[in-house]
């Protein structure tokens, strides 16, 4: 086990660096001159000229890019060129953010598609099955910035059950930063008032980024038992006389799982970084939201750094995959 | 338990699903007593002296000495030496100076600061600080120290007494009292918050005073959340005083989305808006509980030439100044929201003769003339814009250029890369040929408006995007440098100017004059809408009825 811990971390090490350099390399060629953009519109050539200078811009891409190491590895990734503040600060401001989001989506995600993925197995072809496979098509097929639309016009503005947008009400202090979950740090101040706020806040951008992973899950979880239900020694256990929820869920769910939870780790890995248009829509201040504006003012420092927390975000999902599956399967043995 | 004759129930109701659906229900109840939480803003918003103002950008760069974009969220936390009076363009009261003076020649400026001010983080502002202030924004190696032009500031600002400080420009400044109710480089910062927050001579404390601005303004920032919202508080010590209307708290929330922004002042979730689209402004007539309030803007929006390519002939840019249909454009698409340009200066600069007018949309004059230049049409002109600014405005000069067969190509780029084309320095060949985009002056004077986008001294970077080069116009807009306004001579200077600019040898197709509009509840009152200052409003004056 340690030899196969040195050896991913080796590889992780490995595949960071080329990150690194693959990103910096694209953030070079990006349309766009990021002291300008700094300087803004209204800046003439002279000043433009001075935040060059000061960014480092006129060194050689070489020598930039050694500083940029140097940097990154005392935990600077420079000044984002979108809110002017050091790119850590934000990525310590959004980050939490968007894991709360995308956690809080997963759970709702993998409740309804592992329950009803597994009811849609189990009453194969029956009405619920049927339901379910439409309502999963349509769930993929939708586009989420539509079904964010839709959901903010019909609960927000028409019914007015749950607020439009943003992580709280307008003006409302948030609780002291200790976790970076709203909900889980009000509830850590005792503020019972700002946790129903932040939770009410969660609620309508969550179910919308879980609707492909829930409509992803139902079909995977589905069409999964269905082959392990016709299996041997599911008939053996039926005949052995087990209660059906041994069957399906000891026997059966469990063997589904390992596919399933590589495909499960693959879409949060997509989340962290992906959840752009439900983070536009819903004014939801996190990672997403982050990336696109930074994506579109050339925030090259922010753009690199995105890359490489997600690119970590995708390695650490991996590495707790691989593990999941020795547990998941004792067959299974990581060399 | 069953229930075998409900109405409508088509199978028995078993026992799990009575306890489910009574779960759902009683879910549903407790989630319904959670709603007065979730509506909890809109309650403080109308009961507790707090503003909330929905805009579509971000709050970012609070530093004064370096925010060159956008100056809505440094307004009610600086304050300048002077500011602009009302609705005035052409007139400024003396501000956190308490009096203004100069002498005969206009080269030096003597301001007395008012007793008793302090900065938000308790410091004393007097005429050491101010002159603290000044000279790091001059100094700051990107900072806008060339609005200031102000040469040496250490020994050019001297201070006579605790708060007297002179400030000797070696030259002629009859306007610096407009010039110091700008919006870009004026605002006074705390000296010492930046100095014991400085990070070097490149830094001058930016890095720190960006997000945690100290003025001496009447708000302080009690909070930002990076594009999200910025909460500002009273500044109970504000110099100005406060009376019982003003508000307690401002919020300025971005709300990139016009149709939101419009939806959230109909709900009574924002008091102001700063509206989007056309169809949005118009909307806001429609319902007694919200309006708006307009006024004037110097923002102009137009279409810059390339003048060093294939439209360096001056008929063929006169031609295309025919083709481009700005009353049509400024009726049917702005719907009335804007105003035509009178040229390519907005209206509200001195000296401008509103009677100088770009051509007359006229395609048959376009065509003749692009005949006379022997004009090659069979060339695919480009017309470059930046993510979804422009679309509209491209397809119809695209459409009117057509009928008189010549064929525009539509670049939509993202906006660094739209920056990197129009100010970049690439050869001609290598550019487009039209670009649109807007613009408006720092302060009201020619001079300030024409040198850098049209004079032959100017570079691309400066913002003369067409390299515009007509040796008479840069003579003209030269010999305006720091020129009073108010002279026979100079005004003619200027029309000439104008004349050549918007008629002669245009390098610019003015589209639209914009207007200052802001969406608001009806019980908002005090909105004044300058237009120097440019999408931003004065806080301080802003009541809500009682």
């Amino acid at each position: 086990m340690r030899r196969y811990f040195a050896k991913r971390l080796a590889t992780t090490l490995l595949m960071l660096a080329g990150v690194l350099l693959l990103t910096f390399i694209l953030a070079r060629v990006l349309p766009g001159d990021p002291a300008r953009l700094l300087a803004g519109p209204r800046a003439n050539a002279e000043q433009v000229e001075a935040v060059k200078e000061a960014m480092g811009l006129n060194e050689s891409l070489p020598a930039q890019f050694f500083q940029y190491v140097h940097q990154v590895l005392q935990g600077d990734f420079g000044q984002s060129i979108s809110t002017r503040r050091p790119v850590l600060d934000d990525i310590v401001q959004f980050f939490p953010a968007t894991l709360e989001l995308v956690l809080f989506s997963l759970l709702i995600g993998v409740t309804l598609g592992f329950v009803f993925g597994t009811i849609a197995a189990i009453r194969a072809n029956g009405i619920t099955d049927a339901t379910g496979r439409f309502t999963s098509a349509l769930g993929l097929s939708l586009p989420d910035f539509w079904v964010a639309l839709l959901a903010q016009l019909l609960f927000a503005w028409v019914l007015g059950w749950l607020p439009f947008a943003g992580r709280l009400p307008t003006g409302a202090t948030p609780p002291p930063d200790v976790t970076g979950f709203m909900i889980i740090d009000s509830l850590l101040a005792g503020d019972m008032a700002l946790f129903t706020a932040a939770l009410t806040h969660l609620i309508l951008p969550a179910v919308v980024l879980s609707i492909p992973t829930a409509a992803l899950l139902f079909r995977m979880v589905r069409a999964t038992m269905l082959g392990i239900l016709s299996k041997d020694f599911i008939r053996t256990a039926r005949a052995k006389g087990l209660s059906p929820y041994r069957i399906y869920v000891k026997h059966a769910l469990r063997n589904a799982l390992p596919p399933t939870i590589t495909l499960l780790g693959l879409n949060f890995g997509f989340l962290i970084g992906g959840a752009v248009f439900v983070e536009l829509i819903f004014q939801w201040p996190g990672l997403g939201r982050y990336t696109a504006a930074a994506i579109s003012s050339t925030d090259y420092n922010a753009i690199m750094a995105i890359t490489l927390i997600v690119s970590i975000c995708y390695m650490l999902i991996n590495l707790a995959i691989d593990l999941a599956y020795t547990g998941l399967d004792p067959r299974i043995v990581l060399k | 338990m069953t229930f075998k004759h409900l109405p409508g129930a088509s199978r028995p109701l078993s026992r799990r699903s009575f306890l489910a659906s009574t779960a759902t229900t009683l879910s549903a109840l407790g989630w319904s007593s959670l709603m007065p939480s979730a509506a909890m803003a809109q309650d403080s918003n109308g009961n507790s002296g707090t503003l909330v103002i929905a805009v579509a950008a971000a709050i970012e760069d609070l530093d004064p000495a370096t925010n060159l974009n956008w100056a809505f969220g440094l307004f009610p936390v600086y304050d300048n030496l002077t500011r602009l009076k009302g609705t005035l363009v052409d007139e400024y009261q003396p501000w956190l100076a308490e009096t203004v003076e100069h002498n005969a020649d206009h080269t030096v400026w003597t301001f007395k600061i008012r007793d008793g001010v302090t900065f938000h983080d308790g410091t004393v502002c007097d005429a050491a600080a101010v002159k603290k202030s000044i000279v790091r924004t001059v100094t700051h190696p990107t900072g806008l120290g060339f609005n200031w032009a102000l040469e040496d500031p250490e020994n050019a600002i001297t201070i006579s007494d605790d708060l007297t400080l002179a400030i000797n420009f070696g030259e002629p400044r009859p306007y610096f009292g407009l010039e110091a109710a700008g919006q870009y480089g004026f605002g006074i910062v705390s000296p010492t918050a930046a100095e014991s927050h400085s990070k070097g001579p490149d830094d001058l404390g930016s890095d720190y005073l960006r997000s945690n601005p100290v003025g001496t303004g009447p708000y302080m920032l009690e909070r930002l959340d990076p594009g999200q919202e910025a909460v500002y508080k009273r500044n109970p010590d504000f110099w100005g005083g406060w009376d019982d209307g003003q508000f307690e708290r401002i919020i300025i929330k971005t709300v990139p989305v016009s149709a939101t922004r419009q939806q959230m002042l109909a709900s009574g979730e924002a008091d102001i808006i700063l509206p989007g689209e056309p169809e949005d402004i118009i909307q806001l007539g429609d319902d007694p509980s919200y309006g708006k309030t307009e006024g004037g803007s110097s923002e102009i929006s137009y279409i810059a030439m390339a003048c060093d390519g294939r439209l360096s002939d001056s008929r063929v840019r006169r031609a295309f100044c025919h083709a481009f249909d700005a009353a049509a454009y400024v009726h049917d698409v702005k719907l009335d929201t804007a105003d035509l340009p009178a040229g390519v200066f907005p209206i509200s600069i001195a000296t401008i003769n509103p009677e100088i007018k770009k051509p007359a949309f006229d395609l048959a004059e376009a065509d003749r003339l692009l005949t006379e230049a022997g004009f090659d049409r069979s060339q695919e002109l480009v017309f470059e814009f930046f993510e979804g600014d422009a679309t509209l405005e491209g397809e119809l000069f695209q459409a009117w250029l057509s009928e008189i067969g010549v064929t525009l190509k539509l670049v939509e780029k993202s906006y660094s890369g739209f920056l990197d084309d129009y100010f970049g320095d690439a050869p001609a060949e290598d550019r487009p040929d039209f670009f649109f985009f807007s613009w408006w002056p720092n302060w009201n004077h020619p001079f300030d408006y024409a040198w850098g986008l049209f004079s032959g001294e100017a570079s691309s970077g400066d913002g003369n995007v067409g390299r515009y080069a007509n040796p008479e116009a840069t003579d003209l807009i030269s010999s305006l440098y720091q020129a009073d306004v108010t002279d026979p001579q100079v005004i003619q200077t200027s029309e000439r100017l104008q004349q050549i600019l918007a008629v002669e040898d245009p390098p610019w197709v003015p589209v639209s004059q914009e207007r200052g509009i802001w969406g608001h509840r009806s019980n908002i009152e005090g909105i004044v809408i300058n237009p120097m200052y440019v999408l931003t409003l004065d806080m301080n004056a802003l009541r809500r009825k009682t």
